[in-house]
């Protein structure tokens, strides 16, 4: 923008600010937010369980596969029957864990009580009337599982 | 009696403001119209409803379109029946515990209420949408609601946002000032150290925060607080705890 008479600046004519603009000086202030409910005492959702399983370098599908077929389980939906689980859904929330289950090390028993609730699974939801889905995405994922109705006690 | 409540409220929601009293009278109009006229009298009722407002007397012209919404609205919920009726009425429920109640009550179905989450979570504002979520979706989880599964997953999108916040906040500061904090983190900082109880406390300041980070400005953040909580407290009694 030029005024009659006033002289405008060559890097203004061609785009470019360099002036005072006039405004009160600032800074920049930030503050990080970091809360959950998950997990938290009062007023939080209980958390029930966590379960990760480290593979390291072997394929989750076969090993799991290899596993069962060791353990005479046919179907992996059997595992409902062999195993423990929480009978009701739950919240899942994903996390590193710090020492996950090492497939190499744990026995047979551990790794399929943990792929029947990585299998019962999804991201964000347990529900233990779905079937049990194997699939490489839901044996690595590392979950916690927090139980819905404690948000309300 | 029914459409003449409700055209009234959404009417009176739309900005035109219409007495106790010419409600009554709208409705012993409507009932009039009704013996007179046999058959399909929606069209009358459409033409009462806009000879009943009496805002041409001083000057003022309402809005044809808000007069017709207003005439759908509580025609959909007086001409439907069933599940139907049960969908249009929950979303005439203004706030979120009044909705809490009526879907854990009256729900007729998993369908029903799935399509009303569905609904709710398109069309709501997300103040609402987001309270609204995170209240339920720990009851609908444990497979307390009347809500299918499709419903269930929906709301836990918008709920696990909640659950968990994670986030910067970023504001100006002006060089003269120091250890400012964000304007609106402020505001709603004052209303959380009001809350008598740690665990509101905590379930409000989720919300809060929820709303912070995404740029979501709470008109009535006490109002929102208080509902919240009484659908919370209502969730509670019902026997939604351990």
């Amino acid at each position: 923008m030029s005024r009659p008479n006033i002289p405008v600046p060559p890097d203004i004519m061609h785009g470019v600010f360099r002036c005072n603009t006039g405004g009160p000086s600032s800074r920049s202030r930030e503050q990080v937010i970091c809360s959950s409910l998950l997990g938290a005492e009062n007023g939080g959702i209980p958390l029930v369980v966590q379960v990760a399983l480290d593979f390291e370098d072997f394929d989750p599908l076969e090993t799991v596969h290899r596993i069962l077929e060791r353990s005479g389980v046919e179907d992996p939906q059997h595992l409902k029957r062999r195993y423990p689980s929480l009978p009701e859904p739950c919240i899942c929330r994903e996390f590193s864990a710090d020492h996950p289950l090492r497939i190499r090390l744990a026995s047979d028993e551990e790794v399929l009580s943990q792929v029947l609730w990585l299998g019962l699974s999804t991201r964000s939801y347990y529900d233990p009337s779905r079937p049990v889905l194997l699939t490489r995405a839901s044996l690595t994922r590392q979950l916690q599982y927090f139980q819905g109705k404690g948000f309300y006690a | 009696m029914e459409y003449a409540r409700v055209a009234a409220g959404e009417l009176n929601t739309g900005g035109i403001r219409i007495s106790p009293r010419r409600v009554r009278l709208l409705a012993r109009t409507l009932l009039a119209a009704t013996v007179i006229e046999a058959g399909n009298v929606e069209q009358s009722f459409h033409t009462i409803l806009k000879c009943s407002i009496p805002h041409r007397a001083w000057g003022e012209r309402p809005a044809a379109e808000k007069l017709k919404a207003a005439h759908r609205v509580a025609w959909d919920l007086v001409s439907s029946t069933g599940a139907e009726k049960w969908l249009n009425r929950f979303h005439l429920k203004r706030t979120i515990a009044t909705k809490v109640r009526y879907l854990v009550e009256f729900c007729p179905d998993k369908d029903s209420g799935t399509l009303a989450i569905e609904q709710l979570l398109a069309n709501g504002s997300p103040e609402q949408v987001a309270a609204f979520a995170l209240v339920v979706y720990p009851a609908a989880v444990s497979g307390g609601l009347r809500i299918g599964a499709e419903g269930v997953a929906d709301l836990g999108v918008i709920a696990n946002e909640l659950l968990t916040v994670n986030g910067t906040l970023s504001w100006q500061e002006r060089l003269s000032e120091q250890d400012t904090v964000h304007a609106e983190m402020a505001r709603l900082s004052e209303i959380l150290d009001e809350l008598p109880e740690e665990g509101r406390r905590n379930r409000a300041r989720q919300l809060f925060y929820w709303a912070l980070l995404n740029d979501v400005t709470l008109e009535n953040p006490e109002l929102l607080e208080k509902q919240f909580n009484q659908a919370f407290s209502y969730l509670a009694e019902k026997g939604f705890t351990q």
